[in-house]
């Protein structure tokens, strides 16, 4: 990530992107969108006993082809909106990008050491068959910060435990080097 | 009728072209170098180009000046 700065001495730990279902769903309405495009565009020979095929078989394939690569440009859209909505855990810090819309970006981090609870929910019964959901981090300031629909959620809670208990070490030792 | 379908053709395929700067500009600036995004995009501009080529062959193939002939038997 470009936009995420490293400090020295400071690694990734884990990013956390959403389940695969969740991008599965997002695509799903523009692979339903293509099969009824593809539908519409398969009955134009009905209605060519109204129309002059000679201009309307050319316009239709151009209307067609038109609407496929609109839907294509759409489909690297979506994913650009939900495989760049991520948080990336460092050893000192929980960077969070939400990608809200297409040209819509809010990057927020804190310090591990500010961390006071993390809270996984599940929120459906898909999310429980498949293995994913929201975790919620309280952090010192009273403000909380959720991260929805990833996976592995037990093992990404455990990791964002253990780091924070390694920064509170790290920084215990700095402030009282005896 | 053909300039008129020329010029709507290519304000389409303008759009088009802007949002490719749009996803190319966010591939670029958002991913690390070997990111599967990086990968992802280049097979779409190869499909968009395909897309927009075979747009462009049919474009091509439609009688535009024979629209004002008018085409429908009703």
């Amino acid at each position: 990530m470009t936009t995420i700065q490293l400090s020295p001495g400071e690694h990734i730990v884990l990013v956390l992107r959403k389940h695969w279902f969740i991008f599965f769903t997002s695509f799903l309405s523009l692979f339903l969108a293509l099969v009824f495009g593809f539908a519409l565009f398969s009955l134009r020979d009905t209605l060519y006993s109204a129309l002059d095929a000679a201009f309307w078989e050319p316009f239709f394939h151009l209307l067609f082809w038109l609407y496929a690569l609109f839907l294509l440009g759409a489909a690297f859209v979506i994913w650009i909106q939900q495989y760049f909505d991520l948080w990336v855990v460092t050893n000192h810090r929980i960077v969070m990008v939400e990608q809200r819309r297409f040209f819509d970006r809010e990057i927020s981090e804190f310090m591990l050491s500010k961390v006071q609870d993390v809270t996984i929910d599940i929120p459906h019964m898909i999310a429980t068959l498949l293995g994913y959901g929201n975790m919620t981090i309280q952090t010192a300031g009273e403000r909380s910060f959720t991260v929805e629909n990833i996976p592995r959620l037990d093992e990404a809670k455990r990791l964002i435990l253990t780091c924070v208990d390694e920064e509170r070490k790290f920084s215990r030792a700095v402030s009282n080097p005896e | 009728m053909a300039l008129l379908a020329l010029i709507l053709y290519s304000l389409v395929m303008l759009g088009y072209a802007a949002l490719l700067w749009a996803i190319a500009y966010h591939v670029y600036s958002y991913t690390a170098p070997g990111d599967i995004t990086r990968s992802l995009f280049i097979g779409f501009i190869l499909l968009s180009l395909m897309l927009a080529g075979g747009s462009l062959y049919y474009f091509l193939q439609v009688p535009w000046n024979a629209l004002v002939d008018i085409p429908l038997r009703f």
